[in-house]
């Protein structure tokens, strides 16, 4: 089930404070480079887990930034608050907040342009300490209220792991497309699709990407049915499924379009 | 322009700091804005709760009557709704300064909310009382194990173990693991179980921490350090609990993981494990053969939670827990 609606997906916070499509796409995108700069940062893509920790801290951001205008929230200390609520909702992560902080910091020190309401984080000392691991929880406190504290949110790797044990190429390495299509899998969160876009048909984008890209065909399933049926009861949602995949790249093209624009 | 009202407490402090309404002590105080003007030389100790009533007239719902459990996560509290007069369960978490949310708070809100079943109990809502997160749930007054103390009617207690099993169907249908199944975290009112504290509860995944559900009820794979387990874990559990039910006392009670793997290992050894314990000759077969199929070590021969309901001793209404003779 689809977790918005067309017209409430269009219908973000921060398009009805004026920002324009293009606008939000390219603050949605460095969000997005923002979360993996942190991740760089934490070294939490050891964990056999990281695919889900890190797409349900995307979502996670997508949920609430859809109902908070950009303008009205700090991206940076709400992007690392978002992966520390993810972190905590993960069994095998270490989640201190003491991680997250210094992370933040490291980033922004390195980074050297990045203020926080107007005070810039050159220091690593313990008031700067204090003062980001204080903004970092006054920020999960807010997206738990905003995002209804459902943090129950079923991610694309879910149905990934699926496709990887029951996917076979025709021709072509298999596995080198499976690892194109993690890396989309990811990619696809730079943009809010995942608050229209069913967790089965972001994975079946990514892996039809993947697919194109490479030159790779997958096998029909074992009943004859085409591959991309992989999650479908039927003939007839499958026709749906096919929809939305073309539908989903093409929206992933025209954000990419915008992003080189 | 002052505003002074005046107000009549009704309150008992307990030694623990939890205030709780009564009729033995009366103090008089007023407020003045936030100022508080009161004679008492305990104004130190009741100031959180003049604050708390403080908030009240700010519309906050709930008044905590008395504590009724603690544990590692927080306080549990009875309370009253003040705009309904119902009496609820207020489930208050240890917040660190330093860390927001709990990591089990978070999860057992997320969780409850997805789980809308008779048998499974219900958040109200979830709310801040003075920067501390409260749980509000149902309330119950009686566990599994305070309930088996008091009744033994063998038509209820299949009808729990039933409705039981139900609930975990349920959870388990929505791939979710509980991972804490044990008396103390099922409720009993009017002869109507509800599975509580969704805490460790988690949706499943390929890789999760063994260091999960109280030691009694933990499944062999937990016990041997296992990472890539799965709902079954909650079916061992329940095999206890049942045989908890029908023994009136618990099954395996170690004192440490191996001791509890060792205790596991003496009693079920072999297929027939049952057949050389006189403990178990009380049992219907049919009722023996759900055990058994639950007990399994291997938790890939362990029953699931939907083949359990449709077993035959659920489907024959005249097979109860204990022979007839």
């Amino acid at each position: 089930m689809k977790l918005l609606i067309y017209e409430d997906w269009k219908n973000s916070a921060s398009s009805r404070d004026n920002f324009t499509f293009q606008q939000e796409v390219k603050i949605q995108s460095e969000c997005y480079q923002i979360a993996r700069d942190f991740e760089i940062l934490l070294q939490n893509n050891e964990h056999s887990t990281f695919n889900h920790y890190f797409q349900k801290a995307l979502s996670i951001f997508h949920r609430f930034a859809h109902q908070i205008s950009f303008k009205k929230f700090n991206r940076h200390i709400y992007m690392a608050a978002c992966l520390f609520l993810s972190a905590k909702d993960n069994d095998m992560f270490d989640w201190s907040v003491k991680r997250y902080t210094n992370a933040f910091i490291s980033y922004c020190i390195s980074k050297k342009t990045v203020d926080l309401d107007g005070l810039k984080i050159e220091n690593d000392d313990q008031n700067t300490f204090k003062l980001i691991s204080e903004k970092i929880i006054d920020a999960e406190s807010h997206i738990l209220q905003m995002i209804g504290y459902d943090l129950n949110i079923v991610v694309p790797q879910i149905y990934f792991q699926e496709a990887k044990n029951k996917l076979i190429a025709t021709q072509g390495d298999i596995q080198q497309l499976f690892e194109f299509a993690q890396k989309y899998l990811l990619d696809l969160f730079l943009n809010n699709a995942c608050l229209y876009y069913e967790p089965k048909i972001i994975t079946l984008c990514a892996i039809t990407m993947a697919s194109k890209l490479l030159k790779i065909t997958i096998a029909d399933l074992s009943n004859g049915n085409p591959w991309n049926s992989l999650f479908d009861q039927n003939q007839e949602s499958n026709i749906q499924t096919q929809k939305e995949i073309q539908e989903m790249t093409n929206y992933f093209d025209q954000c990419i379009q915008i992003l080189k624009s | 322009m002052n505003s002074i009202i005046q107000y009549q407490l009704y309150l008992r402090i307990e030694n623990d700091g939890v205030f709780i309404l009564s009729n033995k002590q009366i103090y008089d105080y007023q407020f003045e804005y936030n100022r508080i003007i009161c004679d008492s030389q305990i104004l130190y100790q009741i100031k959180d709760i003049i604050y708390y009533y403080m908030s009240v007239l700010e519309n906050v719902r709930y008044i905590k009557i008395q504590k009724i459990g603690e544990g590692a996560y927080g306080i549990i509290y009875k309370a009253q709704d003040v705009q309904t007069q119902e009496i609820v369960a207020l489930k208050k978490f240890k917040l660190s300064d330093y860390e927001g949310v709990p990591s089990c708070a978070l999860r057992e809100i997320s969780i409850l909310k997805q789980l809308n079943h008779p048998n499974i109990i219900k958040l109200i809502s979830q709310i801040i009382i003075n920067k501390k997160l409260h749980l509000v749930m149902n309330y119950y007054d009686k566990d599994l194990t305070e309930y088996l103390k008091f009744y033994h009617e063998e038509f209820h207690l299949k009808n729990i173990i039933y409705k039981i099993l139900l609930a975990v169907e349920f959870i388990h249908s929505r791939k979710i693991i509980h991972r804490d199944l044990q008396p103390n975290n099922i409720l009993v009112k009017n002869n109507e179980p509800v599975i509580i504290d969704f805490g460790l509860s988690r949706v499943f995944s390929p890789n999760l921490t063994p260091g999960v559900t109280q030691l009694w009820y933990r499944a062999p794979e937990l016990l041997q350090n296992c990472h890539s387990y799965d709902y079954a874990i909650d079916m061992w559990s329940l095999g206890c609990i049942i045989l908890e039910i029908a023994l009136n006392k618990p099954l395996f009670m170690g004192q440490s993981e191996i001791h509890q793997l060792l205790l596991i290992k003496n009693l079920i050894d072999g297929d027939e494990w049952f057949k050389q314990n006189s403990q178990f000759a009380k049992f219907n077969n049919l009722f023996i053969d759900l055990i058994n199929k639950l007990l399994q070590i291997d938790p890939t021969k362990r029953i699931t939670s939907k083949q359990a309901i449709q077993h035959p001793f659920f489907q024959d209404q005249f097979a109860f827990i204990y022979n007839n003779e």
